[in-house]
């Protein structure tokens, strides 16, 4: 490389040390702003795209964005659940597909969602591995759930105790793993999928033991059998995992149309349905609410958007600042090399040529960084979507 | 040849004016301009090489008045026609000894540059004995192998005039003699009209004049019909 821009190449690489200094300040002040911006337009496409393909859903009265994020991303303990009930009314009479959400346990922390199979074609999740639940205690993971604990059809998860202090409380189910979902890049990904049911069993709500009917001798357990009501003693023997053998035997005690659930999606029939079903929820003084997702969410993304505002903000002054620094710096250079700009000139080198000296160092500078700041974007880019999911995921 | 005439030259809010009325250089003459700190010596160096424009007078190298050239034109003649070394070596030091050695073709795009440049640039070096040195950095070399790639880069272009600012100011003894003999050698195989500045009286052997500078720019109006330098000076070593 000859003339100004050549020697402008060999001072930059002569000066390793402050040439990548100067770099990394270009590139540091320039890529966050950028890497937050992707993400924030990543969060925005993702949270915004799973609201739009979630028409409506009906839960507890209380926060709509807690209730959005429940039936959303599978966020627990952040609502009170609605009978099932409610599901059979959110139907209303044929006006909508109305799915059960049951999201109150976890199973190696990750959320156990019990549901209806109508889930998976409402979300367009196919099977990667193994088929859906056919039985209770049975259970279909998630693409990351999978890949992440290494389970694979055939084998076991355990589903986690609701308060490790509560000795007493319900012991954890063993769920058999008969599929695994494709990657669908949403939290399903993420998730534990039950039948309602087996929500239930986890719950408490249903249970299974041996047959009292078929007392041992050794081991007596029955306390009284009287008039159809059987007690038994706390010798009895409550199964930890559902299979051929005991299946039978679990039972729900009470009504099943009081059973909880934590949410209802609900897909109606067409646009004047789903004003029809607004309007039953919006009259009188219904325990529960019927909210659009993507209103709610939109409204989340423009306080997220003002937040970002600042950040902004505060991009542009920090930016400022270096730029200030980076002209110090140049200054003080060409102040430290007045000597050898003077040589040159000497030499026979024209003003203007001494000029294109510093801005070709500058240009390389710059153009480094560019390229530093093109490769990092493009990293978080490809990533922003993993990040996105795992901040998602990990709030819940 | 060089000839000044009736030259005058202040520096701007400065008290010291230089007024030199008369000076003629040979073509191919050795000339050493010697006197104290501060008399002009530097100055008149720069205005011989069209770095400065003098207030009045005239100045003529090869035939050219400089000051009435322009920018453009009296830089193009500076790279031709004259080539420069200076007391602190002012070389690069981001650049290894050939590069050094080549850099008036590095930002001169009057100068045609070609392969021929380069391999006379490694005889130079050669000639100099900085063969093996060729790819170190300036920091890497000695004081005297400093000044030798200085002198090289001076006279790659093969100017005309060679000038010369203390080019022995940072030397020790020995290096003195030897980086002066190597100037003479080179200037005497390519006919180069040769002015060194210095105020080191122990090195003024060799060279075919000596100017007191302190005396010639006080000279008289009629000192100036003299023509030679000899006469303005009085001193030949």
């Amino acid at each position: 490389m000859k003339g100004p821009l050549g020697l402008a190449w060999r001072y930059v690489l002569f000066h390793k040390a402050k040439s990548l200094i100067l770099v990394a300040c270009i590139v540091l002040t320039t890529i966050l702003p950028v890497a937050v911006k992707l993400l924030v337009w990543q969060f925005d496409q993702k949270i915004v795209a799973r609201a739009a393909s979630t028409p409506s859903v009906v839960g507890a009265r209380g926060s709509s964005l807690d209730l959005v994020l429940s039936a959303l991303y599978f966020k627990q303990g952040a609502i009170e659940p609605v009978s099932y009930a409610e599901v059979e009314r959110a139907r209303g009479d044929g006006l909508a597909t109305a799915i059960p959400l049951h999201c109150m346990f976890t199973a190696m922390d990750y959320p156990v969602v019990g549901t209806s199979l109508e889930y998976f074609d409402y979300r367009d999740l196919g099977v990667g591995a193994g088929t859906l639940f056919v039985s209770l205690g049975d259970c279909v993971v998630g693409h990351k759930v999978a890949e992440m604990l290494s389970v694979n059809v055939g084998d076991q998860l355990i589903s986690d105790r609701a308060n490790v202090l509560d000795l007493a409380g319900q012991s954890p189910l063993k769920l058999n793993v008969v599929g695994v979902l494709e990657a669908s890049r949403t939290p399903d990904d993420w998730a534990v999928f039950v039948d309602l049911k087996t929500a239930w069993v986890i719950q408490g709500l249903g249970h299974g033991h041996q047959d009292l009917n078929k007392e041992s001798p050794d081991s007596p357990v029955l306390i009284a059998s009287d008039s159809g009501r059987i007690i038994a003693n706390r010798g009895v023997v409550s199964y930890i995992e559902i299979n051929d053998e005991n299946v039978d035997s679990f039972h729900f005690h009470g009504d099943t149309e009081e059973f909880p659930v934590t949410a209802v999606l609900v897909s109606a029939n067409g646009f004047k349905e789903e004003t029809i079903l607004q309007g039953r929820y919006e009259s009188g003084e219904s325990e529960v609410q019927f909210v659009r997702p993507e209103i709610v969410v939109r409204d989340l993304m423009t306080i997220v958007f003002q937040v970002n505002r600042f950040f902004n903000a505060n991009a542009i002054l920090i930016g400022g600042s270096t730029a200030m620094l980076l002209v110090l710096v140049v200054l003080l250079s060409l102040r430290l090399r007045k000597r050898e700009m003077e040589t040159m000139f000497r030499l026979g080198c024209s003003r203007g040529a001494i000029v294109w000296l510093q801005v070709g160092e500058m240009g390389i500078i710059f153009g480094l960084a560019m390229v530093f700041v093109l490769l990092g974007s493009t990293w978080v880019w490809s990533v922003s979507g993993d990040i996105v999911e795992s901040l998602i995921v990990n709030s819940r | 040849m060089i000839q000044i005439e009736n030259l005058k030259f202040q520096y701007p809010r400065a008290e010291f004016m230089l007024r030199l009325p008369r000076l003629v250089v040979e073509s191919g003459q050795r000339v050493a301009i010697v006197g104290p700190s501060g008399c002009g010596k530097t100055t008149l160096l720069n205005l011989i090489s069209g770095i400065t424009l003098p207030l009045e007078g005239t100045v003529q190298v090869c035939g050219e008045e400089v000051s009435a050239m322009s920018d453009a034109s009296r830089r193009n003649f500076r790279i031709a026609k004259i080539g420069m070394v200076f007391q602190q070596f002012e070389l690069v030091e981001y650049l290894d000894v050939l590069s050094n050695i080549l850099l008036p073709f590095s930002i001169n795009s009057t100068l045609p540059g070609s392969s021929g440049i380069r391999c006379r640039a490694i005889e130079f070096a050669e000639a100099m004995g900085l063969k093996e040195k060729l790819t170190r950095r300036p920091a890497q070399l000695s004081q005297g192998e400093q000044q030798r790639v200085a002198i090289c880069r001076a006279l790659i272009a093969e100017p005309r005039v060679v000038l010369a600012d203390e080019p022995t100011g940072n030397l020790d003894p020995e290096n003195k003699r030897r980086i002066l003999d190597l100037i003479f050698q080179l200037a005497e195989k390519q006919n180069q009209t040769l002015i060194v500045v210095t105020h080191d009286m122990g090195i003024l052997s060799g060279f075919d004049r000596v100017v007191d500078f302190e005396k010639m720019r006080f000279s008289k109006a009629d000192e100036k019909s003299s023509g030679s330098i000899g006469s303005a000076v009085g001193g030949q070593a």
